[in-house]
């Protein structure tokens, strides 16, 4: 199938869930109930048929004013009065049996201002009620043409006039609206189904095929909005596998992660292209580590980055790491970090995924570091979509080669019993590093594990940390011994709840064999 | 946007001008802006606006001999129906602002009114 075989709807991600358009003479059925967007999307697919394609069309409505449309268009920025004075448009205001007969008869009026127009495109607004004209026949004695026989006979006309058609249907729950769908489902070559679903209090709304003779497509709910000034958008499943992926691409070059210590103790830096959790609590410093990422990727080896937040509004974030002289701004400014808020309410994960990989695409970023998985979680209240979720993420970034920071928040404020026990996407990831607040005596300190990471020699030690100007520094060592407390060595269970004191007599930690002081 | 406070007599001279006499021609002209290009018969509208077909035909009749409506060839039993644009500037501008007043009672308010006295 070549590109001159498809025609373009122009619709705003719609030609991509067509995998490039849909297949020319296909006589297209839009179905759904009323108030999911049908009339606009028939509209918007002559709108974008003229102003992008060059192809005139004719818009057919029974119940709708024209002025109407015309008026509710201009709320998208689509001037139909416009194209109808330079001949480009007609909408025509029509009776469903007169249209019936129209396009059956020699000396059609409608045929003949299609062929003045030089019109490609027709929608046809509520082809259910020619159901009423099948009932008029019969009543009448009239022919008696069944519903199915007059939709042959419409498509008939109009594939005789080499118009590319689309007929909106409205999806009503009684039966014999059901069975005349049915008919309109098996007489069209491509169904699009339209829904409004109640996800809680709010709306989602959804686009999906239901078939498309004589081309692929991607099958499943994808989200449609709605928007102000633009029209339909739609945005594909976040679930689906990409196409045409080969095999997915592995890197040999490790890069630092911004903080050299680290970089040390998981094994020499890591690898581009990896993916890394970093667990722990709410002011752990897992942010912080992500600027630092970010900042070590800008600013030393020239690798743009992104930072995805559903927690924090980019002004504050710039603030924050300006408290701890990272000049995040600076970055920001130059356009080699990006940082991308989205509110958690009412999140579309399928937008909210689009958006991620628009900002990569269009500002070719390296690095990402996505700034509270715990949001995601809360406000997709559905695991399957999360964990969906992720793993596009995962795939995505790992074929671009990207190196990605995933930063958990682990609800436990000291040690790790469970980790991630909710959601079970720890093995997707290369390198987990988990981040603690340790209580030595009466002092809350900061601890650092690399408790995985693949391909590497990583050090299995726990190391001290703090938080301070330039970010995250590990405490060297044995430099703990000259705090007011003892250093990390002289404890064992660091990650528990309950860290116990070594025996000054044995082994230090790390070393193997400690037994503790006392049992 | 409706001019709803447009003074009687304004739009006595506009209706005056357009020789807009009854309610039915007004509701026929109305009808054919919203709907415009309507391909429709003369029944098929005045079954929209309540009317006998006869008079819609009457009305229809003398809106196209005033050059405000456009009527097509037959075909089928239907025409095209379409507003037209009078050359004069006078019936030009009177036509455009109707046109506002087309979503506003005013006008038909004013022509039952005149129907009234004229009874």
């Amino acid at each position: 199938m070549t590109e001159s075989d498809l025609i373009q709807t122009g619709i705003y991600g719609l030609d991509q869930i067509f995998l490039g358009g849909i297949l020319k003479g296909n006589l297209i059925l839009v179905q759904g109930v009323a108030g999911t967007g049908k009339t606009l999307l028939g509209v918007e697919f002559i709108y974008r048929g003229i102003t992008e394609y060059d192809e005139p069309g004719i818009i057919v409505v029974f119940e709708t004013s024209p002025r109407k449309l015309i008026r509710d268009a201009t709320g998208f920025g689509w001037n139909l009065d416009e194209l109808q004075q330079q001949n480009k448009l007609k909408i025509i205001f029509t009776s469903p049996k007169v249209l019936d007969q129209e396009l059956r008869s020699p000396d059609s009026l409608l045929l003949e201002t299609a062929a003045k127009l030089g019109a490609q495109r027709i929608f046809i607004d509520g082809i259910s009620l020619l159901r009423t004209v099948s009932t008029d026949n019969a009543a009448n004695g009239n022919g008696a043409a069944s519903y199915r026989e007059l939709l042959q006979q419409l498509t008939e006309g109009l594939q005789r006039e080499n118009l590319t058609a689309m007929l909106s249907h409205e999806d009503l729950a009684d039966q014999e609206q059901s069975s005349a769908l049915e008919i309109a489902e098996f007489l069209a070559d491509t169904v699009i189904i339209l829904k409004r679903d109640h996800h809680h209090r709010c709306i989602h709304r959804s686009l999906e095929i239901m078939k498309s003779r004589g081309q692929d497509y991607e099958a499943g709910k994808h989200t449609l909005r709605i928007t102000a000034s633009k029209g339909l958008e739609v945005f594909r499943r976040v679930q689906l596998r990409a196409r045409g992926i080969p095999i997915q691409p592995t890197s040999h070059t490790r890069s630092p992660i911004g903080c050299a210590p680290l970089d040390v103790l998981i094994g020499g830096g890591i690898y581009d292209g990896s993916t890394t959790m970093v667990v722990g609590i709410s002011g752990a410093g897992k942010t912080v580590l992500g600027v630092q990422l970010l900042l070590e990727g800008a600013l030393k080896q020239g690798k743009r980055g992104l930072l995805v937040s559903l927690d924090e509004h980019p002004a504050q974030i710039l603030r924050n790491a300006e408290t701890l002289g990272l000049n995040l701004k600076e970055q920001v400014d130059k356009g080699m970090i990006q940082v991308f808020y989205d509110s958690p309410q009412e999140l579309e994960i399928d937008v909210h995924f689009h958006c991620i990989i628009r900002t990569i695409e269009e500002h070719k970023i390296e690095r990402l570091v996505i700034d509270g998985m715990t949001s995601y979680s809360s406000a997709l209240g559905d695991q399957g979509l999360y964990r969906d979720f992720i793993h596009s993420l995962v795939a995505y970034t790992k074929n671009k080669l990207m190196t990605t920071f995933f930063n958990y928040e682990n609800p436990e404020l000291f040690g790790v019993s469970t980790y991630m026990a909710d959601f079970a996407i720890s093995s997707i990831v290369d390198n987990l590093i988990l981040m603690n607040f340790v209580e030595l005596g009466t002092s809350l300190r900061r601890a650092i594990t690399v408790a995985k990471a693949r391909g590497s020699e990583h050090q299995y030690v726990t190391r001290e940390f703090t938080i301070g100007p330039g970010g995250i520094s590990l405490v060297p060592a044995e430099e703990g011994k000259a705090l007011s407390a003892l250093s990390f060595q002289s404890y064992y269970g660091l990650l528990s709840r309950a860290p116990t004191r070594l025996s000054s007599d044995l082994p230090r930690g790390g070393e193997g064999g400690a037994r503790p002081e006392a049992t | 946007m409706a001019q709803d406070n447009q003074p009687d007599l304004q739009v006595e001279g506009w209706l005056k001008t357009l020789g807009i006499e009854s309610l039915c021609q007004w509701d026929v002209l109305v009808f054919l802006y919203r709907h415009q290009p309507s391909l429709v018969s003369a029944e098929h509208i005045a079954r929209f606006l309540g009317y006998a077909t006869a008079e819609v035909v009457a009305a229809l009749d003398s809106l196209e001999s005033s050059g405000l409506v456009e009527r097509s060839r037959v075909s089928q039993g239907v025409r095209w129906y379409q507003l037209t644009a009078p050359a004069d500037p006078a019936r030009r501008d009177a036509l455009e602002r109707l046109k506002t007043l087309a979503a506003s009672p005013t006008v038909r308010l004013l022509l039952g009114r005149r129907l009234r006295g004229s009874d």
